[in-house]
């Protein structure tokens, strides 16, 4: 990612906090930190990838950049202005350029609604002044559904075919950047690998720009130029591809690289390689967040939360070893 | 062979719905030796759970039916065995650990009364002795302070160690053969590398074999020894691991290879296998494949082929390696 590039949106500091249901009136307010501080920017064109493992934050982050959730503090900037303060009707522009894709193809469509319907929804939300069907018509074989599905509803179609239905709709108004949460991780491999392929060509075919959530890192790897890696609620290390999978820093994004199981008998890896669990985003432990499961834990790391910090040009990492 | 534990033969079992029959198993044969770990791999609606099932005869009926096949144990047909004798078999000798760990176990009890149940029931252990046993399972699958779990409720427990204990429940008894039907696909990919860990170790210790159900071939790659494919109910393709990964027969099985994305390797496209599974209810005359197959020719499209033994101990379900009446 060359440096001269602008970034189409920029995240600095965001933080979300759901308050928790304390257990008598005396205790101290709890809050689950689902998002604690997080930094980083999107460059146009490019595919960030946004990974850890259940309850890190990273749908929540998805959600924020949408503004389907108010942050507690922090700023979203698109383009330069912060949406985060924004009202509902001021982010309502912004909204026809940055859409989403959802995990779940089954529950992300109104079974009431044929598909047609439902892919020229956005279209007459926002008074685009298109010929509705036949924008619909056009976006659904940019995906890969035959016309005369136009009229079907969506439970005749399976679990692929569903997510071609949210991609379309995701492309209805021309987005700039398309926020992807675990858009593959409900299909079978066979189908998630025709849906990884139309992504990457409609990326360069309508110059998307994308946030790719997922948990799965193989997946990422193959779709992302850059990886960020969170664990409970922040960013623990940002960088290219390429370097994050040849020399990562993190003690946490090695162990998880180690985790992936590798399909290559002949490759048998030591499994089993992070113990425990992870600690309740509840109760945070003290200092740096990972410490609890570290192998290179020093002093340090349990009093002190490490700084994020750019350690070479464009690889950023939070940690005290480095 | 003799060190065979477990033979399965012809396996078919349907279910009738409103619109029609569904072969959900429709031929499978696999034989599973002592100590091996054979993985099942397929996609959703191959049949995979329901081969499982059968094996312990826990299919519903109706709507389901065992309609024909054999379930050699130890040289003992299971399907003829009357319910009482099952249920000695059931979590005794043969046990299941399933997909969910989070369903599976009874909210309601403590998970050591739920480890003691089995062990009441098959061992005829008493309350107390079956507690201390309770205990140790805890222990030996990985959980500290097994004595303050014991009285613990699932709630209380991570998805991972909830895996765990339904690993000590089916191990109590010390099974011969161990189903695992897609143990870790709810579970984060560290804590998925804990729970394979542990399963590679407690089977050195305790000698069971494993039937592994899965999708993910990168979990089959690292455990198992032999492989068996399923594709639309039947089993297509089986040899040992390497062979399958190294040099797959059928074009579904190179072409479930193909379509993940690797973890050591560049690629710029994924392959892919167009289409998509056909209907149960409305599956193709011939090789059931035909229709999303590349290398299909007319004779693909008209007559199912067999099963066949291509060397090595490997087997293959294809008219390209019949030959025969493939060329056309």
């Amino acid at each position: 990612m060359s440096k001269q590039q602008k970034p189409l949106l920029e995240v600095e500091d965001l933080k979300m906090y759901f308050p928790v249901k304390s257990e008598g009136i005396l205790e101290k307010k709890k809050f689950v930190k689902a998002v604690d501080g997080v930094n980083f920017s999107i460059y146009e064109g490019e595919t960030l990838g946004l990974v850890g493992e259940s309850g890190c934050g990273k749908s929540t982050t998805g959600k924020l950049l949408v503004k389907l959730l108010n942050p507690t503090e922090g700023e979203v900037r698109y383009n330069g202005e912060n949406i985060v303060a924004m009202s509902k009707r001021q982010f309502k522009k912004f909204r026809k350029d940055i859409q989403m894709i959802f995990q779940d193809p089954y529950s992300s469509l109104d079974p009431r609604q044929t598909v047609g319907k439902t892919i020229g929804e956005p279209l007459k939300a926002n008074k685009v002044p298109v010929n509705v069907k036949e924008t619909v018509v056009r976006l659904m074989e940019e995906v890969g559904l035959r016309e005369d599905f136009y009229s079907r509803y969506p439970h005749e179609f399976s679990g692929g075919q569903r997510q071609r239905v949210g991609v379309a709709r995701a492309l209805a108004l021309n987005p700039k950047l398309i926020i992807c949460d675990e858009p593959v991780s409900a299909l079978d491999v066979s189908i998630q690998a025709q849906i990884l392929n139309m992504m990457d060509e409609l990326q360069g075919k309508f110059e998307l720009t994308y946030l790719f959530i997922s948990h799965d890192l193989a997946v990422v790897k193959h779709i992302c130029d850059r990886i960020a890696v969170m664990y409970l609620g922040r960013i623990v290390e940002l960088t290219d591809t390429k370097r994050l999978f040849e020399n990562p820093l993190h003690p946490y994004t090695e162990a998880l690289l180690k985790s992936i199981p590798v399909a290559d008998p002949e490759k048998r890896q030591e499994q089993g390689v992070l113990k425990g669990d992870v600690p309740s985003p509840i109760n945070l432990p003290e200092g740096c967040r990972f410490h609890t499961r570290c192998d290179r834990c020093m002093p340090i790391c349990k009093e002190v939360n490490p700084e994020y910090k750019e350690i070479s040009e464009g690889h950023f990492v939070e940690c005290h070893l480095y | 062979m003799k060190d065979t534990i477990l033979e399965i033969k012809g396996l078919k079992t349907y279910f009738k719905v409103e619109e029609g029959q569904v072969p959900a198993v429709d031929g499978v044969d696999f034989p599973l030796r002592k100590k091996e770990t054979l993985a099942i791999v397929g996609e959703s609606g191959s049949g995979k759970s329901v081969t499982a099932l059968s094996i312990l005869r826990l299919i519903q009926s109706p709507p389901g039916k065992i309609v024909s096949g054999e379930i050699l144990y130890e040289g003992r047909d299971l399907l003829k065995l009357n319910e009482r004798e099952m249920r000695r078999i059931r979590g005794n000798e043969i046990s299941m650990i399933f997909q969910e760990p989070m369903t599976s176990l009874n909210p309601v009890f403590t998970i050591g009364k739920q480890i003691s149940e089995v062990l009441m029931v098959h061992q005829n252990m008493s309350k107390s002795a079956a507690r201390k046993k309770a205990i140790e399972m805890i222990h030996l699958v990985g959980i500290p302070n097994a004595e303050k779990r014991v009285d613990e409720y699932p709630h209380q427990m991570s998805g991972g160690m909830r895996q765990r204990i339904m690993i000590a429940i089916a191990l109590a008894c010390n099974p011969k053969v161990l189903i695992a039907d897609e143990p870790t696909t709810a579970l984060d990919v560290t804590i998925q590398s804990q729970i394979l860990k542990l399963m590679l170790d407690l089977k050195e210790q305790l000698e069971t074999a494993i039937i592994l159900i899965t999708h993910d071939l990168g979990v089959v790659a690292q455990l198992a020894e032999n492989v068996m494919v399923m594709y639309c109910g039947k089993a297509v393709e089986y040899g040992d691991v390497v062979s399958i990964f190294k040099d797959p027969l059928h074009p579904y099985t190179s072409g479930l290879l193909n379509s993940i994305p690797k973890i050591d390797q560049e690629l710029d496209k994924l392959a892919i296998i167009t289409g998509t599974v056909p209907s149960p209810l409305n599956l193709p005359q011939g090789c059931k494949f035909s229709t999303r197959c590349d290398e299909a020719r007319r004779i693909c499209h008209e007559q199912e082929p067999d099963y066949i033994e291509v060397g090595n101990g490997r087997k293959v379900r294809c008219w390209k390696h019949i030959g025969e009446g493939y060329d056309e």
